[in-house]
């Protein structure tokens, strides 16, 4: 059975969010919510706190929905405003420890899956790895490649060009290679 | 160096001045500025409007002594600077005696103060204004315009002058700068809000690339001239910017 | 080739983005030089890591929080009006962006019939503020800059009313201030298949003298081919206290539309 609900776009259910029926944002939480944590958590390399800053994301656009503009696609403007709340976040925390990313907890970030140990530990090293990288080459790394948007959608969001994600992109690929295998030898 | 005193008795009608300033405590109203050829107007935290006078030549001319100035328009001037400012309440009107040349004008405003600026003659040199912090109404013929470091809101006009300058980042809205055939060049910071208009006929306009218009499809619109209007930064201010036979240029601040 | 440009091929081919002919200059380099096949050994490790990298699951807690932001948020709302910008300026640009967006949103509204009532009362009483915003600063005598700002704001607006049209074309005609006649022509432009701001514009002609809405207004009626300006625009190229500007642009108009 289809729900009439399912055939409506993102953006119609933000547009109705948006003239005052706020009930309607648990629709758009259902179906983004699993992305934006994700996203934050790769960010972050904390679960916890990703999931604090994942109901910052929804609160703020629920805040703030008279600021979505008519015409502006759903997922370009999740992920936009994903992206303050994770800079906010920095900035505001960037000065209070040295290292930005708890390395203990990134092995907590680790999806706990049954595969061999041999892959979990590997999935470990490539965490660390994104954890050494700087914020903006993580992001772009995170939003590509993990979260899968295509380099069009991605250059939306980061409000650039293509061209500049896709250097952007290999330069991140390129450092992530060197980190993760200089932690391998170790 | 000669100094100033205003002596003011009630029963004698004719009062010399030498007085190489002029203030009136005014902090809010209008201050229009009628046909004066040399003017800088400068805002500043002061609760009084002040005028001074670059060049004093009337301490030199002894025969003028003891006289006051007037003028064909039954101007006169009460501020020994060939200015005549008169206080009509809510409004100052400003205006000099000599139809050419004439003094050069400082004007120290208030930042509540809306200065309201008109000339016509081939006369006037560029008008400057800088730091002012209350609203700007400049309406010239030949006259360019300097604007430095201003708030606004300003409507700007000129025929034939170029206007120029820069506006700071607490400006306020809207802005209108126009011309007919002078060029328009504008800075502002990159980070501004604002939804741009800027517009040419015959002329070009450039913009520095550091700002990312977002182009607004116009779709049924009549054009009447080449317009690039788009937000930047998400849009917020109106930030309208033309020359009809002249280029516009956008630069970051 | 330098380590950044081979990179970039390397990276290429992983994901299989390259062209024939670069697919097969790279696995010529890979077969010669053991050092690139080095790199792509690791490069392609890692990538492959990334994209089977497994979908993280977030706690209950997540949905829970939700649905508490949800709550205060809707107590939040009911308790004041929904727009609840200051100062005027902002309540007036959202009562606009609230009229343009209205447009869009109505078979939305349809689901939820008994809401709709109020709240298109609500959307009409916003359209009269604006309205009246509007017209207050297009009338303030302080400021031109107001007048201006009024201007724009009927200019943003979907549809219009004759008040304002009527406050409108008397700005356009009768303002001191040209910025304020400019933005106000711009607003007219918007509405201009409305017979009544077409002749109002047309009859504006002949009593415009600032050279500057006068260009602007006839290039706009050119462009229009508007041939009742005929006349008007003869006799603009012929009189000596017209600027030579303008009297250019009659020129140019009477070659549109004769």
């Amino acid at each position: 059975m289809i729900k009439s609900t399912d055939l409506m776009t993102d953006e119609a259910i933000m547009e109705a969010v948006k003239d005052g029926d706020l009930q309607q944002m648990s629709l758009l939480f259902d179906r983004y919510h699993k992305r934006i944590f994700n996203f934050l958590a790769r960010m972050t390399m904390d679960r916890d706190m990703a999931e604090d800053l994942t109901q910052n994301v929804f609160m703020r656009m629920i805040k703030y929905r008279t600021s979505y503009r008519h015409g502006l696609k759903f997922q370009s403007w999740i992920y936009q405003v994903s992206r303050n709340v994770f800079s906010d976040h920095y900035q505001a925390n960037k000065n209070k420890s040295s290292n930005f990313i708890d390395v203990e907890k990134v092995s907590d970030t680790v999806a706990d899956r049954d595969e061999t140990m041999d892959q979990d530990e590997r999935e470990e090293l490539l965490h660390r790895s994104l954890a050494m990288l700087d914020e903006e080459q993580r992001e772009v790394l995170v939003l590509t490649r993990f979260q899968q948007l295509k380099y069009e959608e991605v250059a939306v969001i980061m409000e650039t060009t293509v061209a500049n994600i896709k250097v952007k992109v290999h330069r991140a690929i390129g450092q992530l290679r060197e980190h993760y295998f200089e932690l391998e030898k170790i | 160096m000669k100094k100033g005193i205003i002596a003011a008795l009630a029963f004698i009608m004719t009062i010399t001045s030498y007085a190489q300033e002029f203030k009136i405590a005014k902090s809010t109203g209008r201050l229009e500025i009628k046909e004066v050829n040399h003017v800088t107007v400068e805002g500043y935290s002061g609760s009084e409007i002040v005028f001074t006078s670059k060049n004093n030549d009337r301490e030199k001319d002894e025969r003028a002594k003891g006289l006051r100035a007037v003028s064909s328009l039954g101007l006169e001037d009460n501020t020994g600077m060939g200015l005549s400012v008169v206080d009509k309440g809510n409004v100052i009107e400003v205006q000099q005696l000599k139809k050419m040349d004439g003094p050069e004008i400082i004007i120290k405003v208030p930042k509540g103060v809306t200065v309201s600026y008109v000339h016509s003659s081939p006369y006037g040199d560029k008008v400057e204004f800088k730091n002012v912090e209350g609203e700007i109404e400049i309406s010239t013929v030949h006259s360019g315009v300097v604007l430095n470091n201003v708030t606004g809101p300003m409507t700007v006009k000129t025929v034939h002058g170029d206007i120029e300058g820069s506006l700071n980042a607490s400006m306020k809205n809207p802005v209108s700068i126009v011309s007919v055939h002078g060029h328009v060049d504008i800075a502002i910071p990159v980070a501004t809000k604002a939804t741009l208009k800027l517009g040419t006929v015959y002329g070009e306009i450039f913009v520095d690339p550091d700002f990312k218009i977002e182009i607004e499809k116009s779709d049924n619109m009549v054009k009447y001239s080449d317009n690039v209007a788009g937000k930047i930064n998400g849009g917020g201010l109106d930030i309208a910017l033309s020359s009809t036979h002249n280029n516009v240029y956008l630069r970051k601040k | 080739m330098e380590k950044e440009k081979i990179e970039d091929l390397l990276i290429d081919y992983i994901d299989g983005k390259l062209s024939e002919a670069d697919r097969l200059l790279v696995e010529k380099e890979l077969v010669q030089n053991e050092e690139t096949y080095k790199l792509y050994d690791q490069l392609k490790e890692v990538i492959q890591l990334m994209d089977k990298s497994a979908k993280l699951e977030p706690s209950s807690k997540l949905k829970a929080g939700f649905d508490s932001v949800l709550k205060s948020e809707l107590n939040a709302a009911k308790g004041t009006k929904t727009i609840f910008f200051q100062p005027s300026f902002y309540r007036v640009a959202a009562a606009v962006a609230l009229l343009i967006v209205g447009g869009g949103i109505g078979f939305l509204i349809s689901r939820q019939q008994s809401n709709q009532q109020a709240e298109l009362e609500a959307m009409r009483k916003e359209v009269e503020a604006t309205k009246l915003m509007l017209m207050s600063m297009l009338d303030n005598q302080q400021s031109a800059s107001q007048r201006v700002l009024g201007a724009n704001v009927a200019y943003k607006m979907e549809n219009t009313d004759d008040e304002i049209i009527t406050a409108l074309v008397k700005a356009m005609n009768e303002d001191t201030n040209s910025n304020v006649r400019l933005a106000a022509l711009d607003a007219l432009r918007k509405f201009y298949q409305q017979e009544h701001v077409r002749k109002t514009l047309i009859a504006s002609m002949a009593t415009q003298r600032d050279p500057v809405v006068q260009i602007a207004l006839i290039r706009l009626l050119a462009e229009m081919k508007e041939k009742e300006i005929i006349k008007e625009l003869q006799r603009i190229t012929t009189d000596e206290e017209e600027l030579p500007a303008v009297k250019d642009e009659a020129h140019a108009a009477l070659h549109q539309l004769v």
